[in-house]
């Protein structure tokens, strides 16, 4: 909301430069966005008289215009501007003069950083123009570009343009709760209160001198409960024209477009006072009648911005003796406008209850100054006074004969509201006591009286005008805003630590993200919302993904549907990044959503990998594909940060991924996850090339219930270990896993540790056969071992395994 | 004797002069020297010779083994001296890259949660989860924000589609404060304090500064002596511990329909400290978070009676802080998952 400095002094003495008084209403919660300065900027614009405008000899559409500075000098201006023709005389206009700065016209009008260029005398079809008279648009006052800018005679000749027509402006961005500071009044109130200043309300006096109302206009309000309160009076022969320029100057400094003197006086006085009015052309009103009710079933309407709308049952609408002309609060009619050959005026002051309005107001998606205000829910109290002011203002500026009286219906007036307030709440709410006398004082620089109720109790009354404020924290925050949060002390509580409570087992999520982020992987981010297609690709590997829930207006249409796998978004990110990047790995701890009927959905969380691309770790590692044994590493790096030992690898046979390059990860028994190659149909659909992607997905949930931080350590041994190695071959389907378990199993409580060291396929080995190297060390808790012993024990697991798997040594 | 003791000595020190490194000078010294070595076993024998020939051939003995320990210590040196020439011959070149551990990162919504969590924990707060998918009651109206209710414009809201979702009655929650409720209405009426992290999500065109989807931290502490000066000093302790310990915060009045008094704190601007820059919008101040006391009907609503107790919540957007922190320019950084951004976080 745009508020003019010079119309705001009308009602307060502002005793603050303007970024100051910005800064402190800042603070109390009304947030100036920014200080506009009109005509800053116009160094060298003045106040110009045109002496005459002759045609150009060599072009028709441009002027030539003699223009006095006021000091002596004339200048000779070259123009195209309509409101400016041949013969034109006596007209003051801006004067801009060689070395001013003018907005180019040129340059892009909706743009927030126009150009600008400077004058100077140039040119123009074999004449020299030796200065420029502005446009709005070149002055930065509006996008007009039609014509120059016409001052008002009295403005005074040769004088700084920026004297006579500067402005400071501060915009306000107010929040929802602030609908008593949507007018200038309602700033000036805060003002005065802010800088200890009386507010100084408009008159409201008027002179009718018609006849009465009641035997013009008949009005009725047949849906009072969302219209509680309907003034109107009648003003008979006025003459629309337009406003005088100092009306005019106002509402564009606002940010609002002057009409005629009718429409914007109801436009001032809503500025001024935040109470919309509507002027109805009387002679338009079928049989001089109003009525005030729903809509009902099937009405049409075309409003003033001659768009036809379909309006729902309960809207409410101002209907005359046949049909609608308004829809009440929101938007007027085309049919009963106030128009040049307007004749008498029906001037509307009503109150229109907030949700309806809201209500009406998005489902045709109008947002006008009226229904922005009465949706944030109005006094019925302030209708009369704006009426009166508004009134006697078009009688002033448009003529005629005010109708005495005023209909004026208000079957509820609202009551006062009365709050007690207990003076410890202030303490207890701020943690600082204020006295009795400093609270009265603070509430009553807002219009709030209060009186004693018993000792340490105020009994407060609450201007109606205050909606929002409605219990006694809201007297506090009146209280601390106005005397200052930057008063308020800093503490650090004075209540003990409860007993803490918690949902979330963080510590896993972190050491989770921690160790993936040790073992080359990136965290990622992505959406939860994906396209269903995505989804389709990787059918559910747990026991039950659930159902799919849908947005109904999503951000990215063909993007709506709530994820079930993480997998498609992390590979959605593979292949962007492979073009900068020899490997990208990457991994996401996110939820999972799982429709559940009834209810909300079940939100898991799910913990994916993928990785793709070349490991090339240093200098002097051999460069190498990243594979299924990275992520199956990482994951098991993952498992025993977590404290999970007892978990098993077992081969799985899922369409998304590529047969016998796959597996699920079982935790007692469970399903835990799912690691493999991505099957190569899907690598068109996901953009990925050639490259080889491995993925992982883990059910979170069950590995945070698994996790334990539980360790006991072992004392250290107190013999030697004896370590021998063990090359066997064996068939190339038979399973590592399978292998370590017979060497376990043969060497019994003496072997300590089997470890894998090569794996051998290729010259010197029969094919269809492999070689597994292992290193085994042996070790006894009481004794050093000989020998002779460990070489009888890795004979025995020889022979064993040659009768269960066929194996035989390696020589 | 005196012959053996001669001939021992010239063949010590013939091989001592063949000996090619220190290992086995040390060999040597072990066979000729050591506790078994010829010579000191020659020279125990001494012991055995007639009291006439003893003292000469001893002065002997002593005297040979005096120049062997005399060569030994040369030869060692000798031999360091060539190794050290050896050595510097082979020098490394240190300016090669050191092999690094694999490395990864985590996402900087992740690190600046952390930091935020680690910074609330020592006073007393606790990590609570809720759902991302509410009902309408919880994401409004239980926050005290009733359907038509002007300040709904704060909040724009996807919805969940038919058949989970009827009319708007399930949705996104478009920010971490009904997890306000739900915890109040689990714990009431004991005393809390708890941090409410987690996704939220907007209906809202992407740009530099606004995603549709973003993390959100909640702050809650409900308690029989809770006040705004305890708010004041808990915020402006997290901004300074956040942001640096010097700089000024402000709090100025705002409104949140689920807090009364409202607030919004600010820090002064790191950039220009006053001045005004492109960092603050040229108004000297950044705005870090909305805050205030709970409302009353947010406390009834969640089990506690506003006359006995009172509290304060805060809500912050992670990524604004990590923007700040990290001077990070888009937001759509953040989502877009582009290793050459992830991997400045390590």
């Amino acid at each position: 909301m745009k508020v003019p400095w010079s119309w705001l002094a009308d009602y307060v003495d502002l005793t603050l430069s303007p970024e100051d008084l910005a800064y402190r209403l800042t603070m109390a919660g009304a947030e100036v966005e920014a200080i506009e300065k009109i005509g800053g900027s116009w160094d060298k614009v003045v106040v110009g008289l045109v002496k005459e405008v002759n045609p150009h000899p060599n072009a028709d559409r441009l002027t030539i215009a003699l223009v006095e500075d006021g000091k002596g000098h004339t200048y000779r201006v070259i123009s195209g501007a309509p409101n400016m023709p041949v013969g034109s005389k006596d007209m003051k206009v801006p004067l801009a003069l060689p070395g001013a700065r003018l907005i180019d016209p040129d340059s892009d009008r909706d743009s927030a950083e126009r150009k600008e260029y400077a004058v100077k005398p140039a040119k123009i079809r074999g004449v020299v123009s030796e200065a420029v008279i502005c446009s709005e648009l070149e002055l930065g006052i509006s996008s007009d570009h039609e014509g120059v800018l016409i001052l008002e005679d009295e403005a005074p000749l040769g004088a700084p343009l920026s004297q006579h027509l500067g402005e400071t402006v501060l915009d306000f961005k107010l929040t929802p709760n602030q609908a008593h500071l949507l007018s200038i009044v309602g700033i000036a109130r805060e003002v005065a209160a802010l800088t200890a200043q009386k507010l100084r309300l408009p008159s409201t006096e008027l002179k009718s001198t018609g006849r009465p109302i009641q035997e013009l206009v008949q009005i009725e309000v047949q849906d009072e409960d969302l219209c509680p309160r309907y003034s109107a009076s009648v003003i008979l022969e006025v003459k629309p024209g337009p406003s005088p320029a100092w009306l005019q100057r106002r509402l564009r400094a606002a940010g609002m477009r002057p009409i005629n003197n009718i429409v914007d006086v109801t436009n001032y006085i809503m500025l001024e006072s935040g109470q919309p009015l509507h002027a109805f052309d009387f002679d338009k009103l079928r049989g001089h009648k109003i009525i005030v009710r729903r809509a009902g079933p099937g009405a049409t309407f075309t409003t003033l911005d001659g768009v036809g709308r379909q309006l729902l049952p309960e809207t409410l609408v101002i209907a005359d003796g046949e049909g609608a002309v308004a829809i009440g609060g929101v938007m007027g009619g085309l049919e009963s406008e106030v128009s040049d050959a307007t004749r008498a005026v029906l001037l509307e002051s009503a109150n229109f209850e907030r949700a309806s309005i809201r209500r009406t107001s998005r489902a045709l998606r109008i947002r006008s100054e009226a229904s922005i205000r009465f949706d944030k829910g109005l006094d019925p109290e302030s209708t009369i006074p704006a009426l009166r002011r508004a009134t006697q203002l078009i009688q002033e500026l448009a003529g005629g004969e005010i109708a005495e009286g005023f209909i004026d219906l208000y079957p509820n007036p609202v009551a006062k509201k009365r709050i007690e307030l207990p003076l410890v709440e202030v303490e207890r709410l701020l943690g600082v006591a204020r006295s009795r006398e400093e609270v009265k004082g603070l509430l009553a620089s807002l219009e709030f009286t209060s009186r004693q109720l018993g000792r340490d109790i105020l009994l407060v009354e609450v201007p109606t005008y205050r909606q929002d404020v409605t219990e006694a924290a809201d007297l506090v925050e009146e209280i601390a805003r106005l005397w200052g949060y930057d008063k308020i002390p800093s503490t650090l509580f004075s209540e003990e630590v409860p007993t803490p409570k918690t949902n979330w087992d963080g510590y896993w999520e972190t050491e989770a993200r921690q160790v993936l982020a040790e073992a080359r992987f990136y965290e990622a981010m992505t959406y939860s919302l994906v396209n269903n297609k995505d989804l389709e690709a990787f059918p559910s590997w747990a026991v039950d993904d659930g159902e799919r829930l849908r947005i109904s207006n999503p951000m990215v249409p063909e993007e709506d549907t709530l994820r079930t796998t993480l997998l498609p978004s992390l590979l959605r990110n593979i292949s962007p990044n492979l073009r900068d990047h020899e490997e990208v790995s990457l991994f996401e701890l996110a939820r999972v959503y799982q429709g559940r009927k009834g209810d909300l959905p079940e939100e898991k969380r799910r913990l994916a990998l993928a990785s793709a691309g070349i490991s090339a770790p240093d200098w002097a590692t051999a460069k190498r594909l990243r594979d299924f044994y990275d992520l199956k590493g990482a994951i098991e790096a993952l498992l025993r940060a977590l404290g999970i030992s007892g978990f098993q690898f077992v081969s799985s046979n899922y369409p998304s991924f590529g047969a016998g390059r796959q597996g699920q990860l079982i935790l007692n028994g469970k399903q835990a996850g799912i690691l493999g190659e991505v099957h190569p149909k899907l690598m068109k659909e996901f953009d990925l090339g050639k490259a080889t992607v491995i993925v992982a997905e883990l059910d979170f949930d069950l590995l945070a219930s698994l996790a334990s931080p539980d360790l006991t350590v072992k004392p250290l041994p107190r013999y030697p270990a004896v370590v021998q190695d063990l090359a066997l071959i064996l068939d190339q389907s038979i399973a590592a896993a399978q292998v370590e378990e017979l060497i376990r199993e043969a060497g019994g409580r003496i072997l300590e540790e089997v470890r894998l060291f090569d794996v051998y396929q290729g010259e010197g080995i029969p094919s269809g056969k492999k070689s597994l190297a292992y290193s085994l060390s042996y070790r006894s808790p009481d004794r050093t071992l000989t020998a002779e012993e460990v070489s009888r024990l890795q004979e025995k697991i020889v022979s064993y395994l040659a009768k269960k798997a066929g194996a035989r040594l390696r020589e | 004797m005196k012959k053996e003791l001669q001939n021992l000595r010239n063949k010590a020190l013939k091989e001592l002069a063949r000996v090619k490194d220190l290992s086995a000078v040390e060999a040597w010294r072990v066979a000729y020297l050591g506790r078994k070595g010829t010579l000191t076993q020659l020279l125990r024998s001494v012991g055995q010779l007639s009291a006439k020939e003893r003292p000469k051939v001893g002065e002997l003995g002593n005297r040979i083994k005096e120049e062997l320990q005399t060569a030994l210590q040369a030869r060692i040196q000798e031999l360091e001296k060539e190794a050290q020439k050896v050595r510097e011959a082979e020098t490394l070149d240190i300016t090669l890259p050191g092999r690094r551990p694999p490395q990864g990162g985590l996402h900087p919504v992740t690190r600046t949660l952390n930091e935020i969590i680690e910074i609330f924990t020592p006073l007393g707060f606790s990590v609570y989860e809720g759902p991302e998918v509410e009902w309408d009651r919880y994401n409004f109206e239980l926050l005290n924000i009733p359907p038509d209710h002007p300040a709904r414009d704060m909040w724009d809201t996807l919805y969940i589609a038919p058949p989970y979702g009827k009319g708007q009655d399930m949705l996104l929650r478009t920010h971490t404060s009904p997890g306000q409720i739900r915890l109040m209405q689990e714990m009431a009426p004991a005393p809390l304090r708890v941090l409410i992290p987690g996704r939220c999500y907007r209906y809202e065109a992407v740009d530099p500064t606004h995603e549709w989807m973003f993390v959100q931290v909640e702050g809650l502490a409900v308690g029989k002596k809770i006040t705004m000066a305890d708010l004041k000093g808990v915020l402006s302790h997290f901004a300074r511990q956040m942001f640096g310990e010097e700089l000024k915060v402000r709090f100025r009045c705002d409104y949140f329909p689920f807090v009364e008094p409202g607030a919004e704190m600010a820090i002064e601007c790191f950039v220009c400290h006053g001045p005004g820059c492109r960092t603050c919008k040229y108004t000297g101040w950044i705005e870090i978070l909305g805050a205030g006391m709970v409302h009353p009907q947010v406390l009834r609503n969640g089990g506690y009676d506003p006359a006995e107790f009172s509290g304060f919540a805060f809500g912050m957007g992670v990524e604004r802080i990590a923007m700040l922190k990290y001077g990070i320019e888009d937001i759509r950084y953040f989502y877009g998952n582009d290793l050459r951004f992830l991997s400045q976080f390590r």
